[in-house]
């Protein structure tokens, strides 16, 4: 008798365990190895950017959204959508850099070092070479400037800035010292970026005694881009890019 | 020992059948405690060999090791410290070893035939 009940007790608990086991095999579940803690900063690092990047697809959603508003509008109160489209173009011009603009900024004027060569050391050390201007172009950029020119010449995004032996050729126009940079942004960032230790001014340029003003201004001007249209070769492509 | 393989055959068949899941989160309290079942089952089975089953002592242990790992488990996954190792160590060597032993006898019982 005794020994029965207990094969009832047994049959129950297989059953069980085979339950059990079936359904956390069913579950297909796939090991997720250690989660240390590098590895949760990384995964926690790239929640946040999918989130920001969510974030600004959400803004441009409403963005877009106000635009077709803004057309709506317009089509309905003067029965097309010119005008908008007029601001939009001047917009789009802004951003090509094809605008004259103004706004805060600073004037970074570099000049030749006055200082004498030291024996043994090479006279290229003291005059201002491309490479120079192209470090302060990018060190203001990182800064959040929207506008900059060189010596009057606006800096777009197919500029180039190379050495034309004792000149700099800016988009194949040459340019001498000094060399004016004027960038439209937040002043003191603007700034910042250039006198912060470990600049390119800071590290490579005041040994050398180059000289270098900035002057924070309320209030400048920048010309737009007034070469040709160099976009030539490339064209919209729809879908994703080729592999 | 038919009536425990009908037993688990049965299980199997509902568990297919059932539409019961386990969320992920939990998978890992449902691994161990299924160990700390295995672990019981070879510890009756030896035990039944060496006639000393006791069937209180088995269910107790069925129920009460499935359990003590997974609450371990889930000190560890609040503590941030993986504790569950020490329930997979400690279920996983007695496991073998019980194997071990069953082993021996079988093989003793088929030389005396």
């Amino acid at each position: 008798m005794n020994r029965k009940v207990y094969l009832y007790y047994l049959f129950i608990l297989a059953a069980l365990i085979g339950f059990v086991s079936t359904v956390q095999f069913k579950s297909n579940i796939s090991y997720q190895g250690i989660v240390t803690i590098p590895k949760l900063l990384d995964l926690q690092n790239e929640i946040r950017n999918v989130e920001a990047e969510n974030k600004q697809l959400n803004d441009s959603i409403s963005e877009q959204a106000l635009k077709l508003a803004l057309y709506k509008a317009g089509v309905e109160s003067t029965g097309s959508a010119f005008g908008i489209m007029k601001n939009e173009l001047e917009k789009v011009m802004n951003y090509s850099n094809y605008n004259r603009v103004q706004g805060p900024g600073v004037i970074i004027t570099l000049n030749d070092s006055q200082q004498e060569v030291a024996e043994g050391e090479d006279v290229a050390w003291y005059l201002i070479h491309d490479i120079d201007v192209l470090e302060i172009v990018n060190e203001l950029r990182m800064a959040g400037a929207e506008a900059i020119s060189i010596n009057g010449e606006r800096v777009t995004a197919t500029t180039s800035i190379r050495c034309g032996g004792p000149t700099i050729n800016i988009d194949g126009k040459r340019h001498a010292v000094p060399f004016v940079i004027k960038a439209i942004g937040d002043p003191k960032s603007l700034e910042a970026s250039a006198l912060a230790p470990e600049s390119y001014i800071e590290l490579y340029m005041e040994y050398s005694g180059i000289q270098v003003e900035i002057q924070k201004v309320e209030k400048l001007t920048i010309e737009g881009y007034n070469g040709r249209n160099k976009l030539r070769h490339q064209r919209k492509s729809e879908g994703g890019e080729a592999k | 020992m038919i009536i425990p393989i009908i037993g688990l055959l049965l299980g199997i068949i509902i568990g297919l059948l059932s539409p019961i899941t386990i969320p992920i989160q939990y998978s890992s309290y449902m691994s161990v405690a299924i160990l700390a079942a295995l672990d019981s089952v070879f510890g009756g089975i030896r035990s039944s060999i060496e006639k000393t089953f006791n069937i209180e002592i088995f269910i107790s242990g069925f129920f009460g090791n499935a359990i003590l790992a997974a609450i371990l488990t889930y000190i560890g996954d609040q503590l941030g410290v993986p504790i569950y190792y020490a329930a997979i160590f400690a279920f996983g060597v007695r496991l073998f070893q019980n194997f071990a032993i069953i082993r021996r006898y079988m093989l003793m019982d088929y030389k005396k035939k």
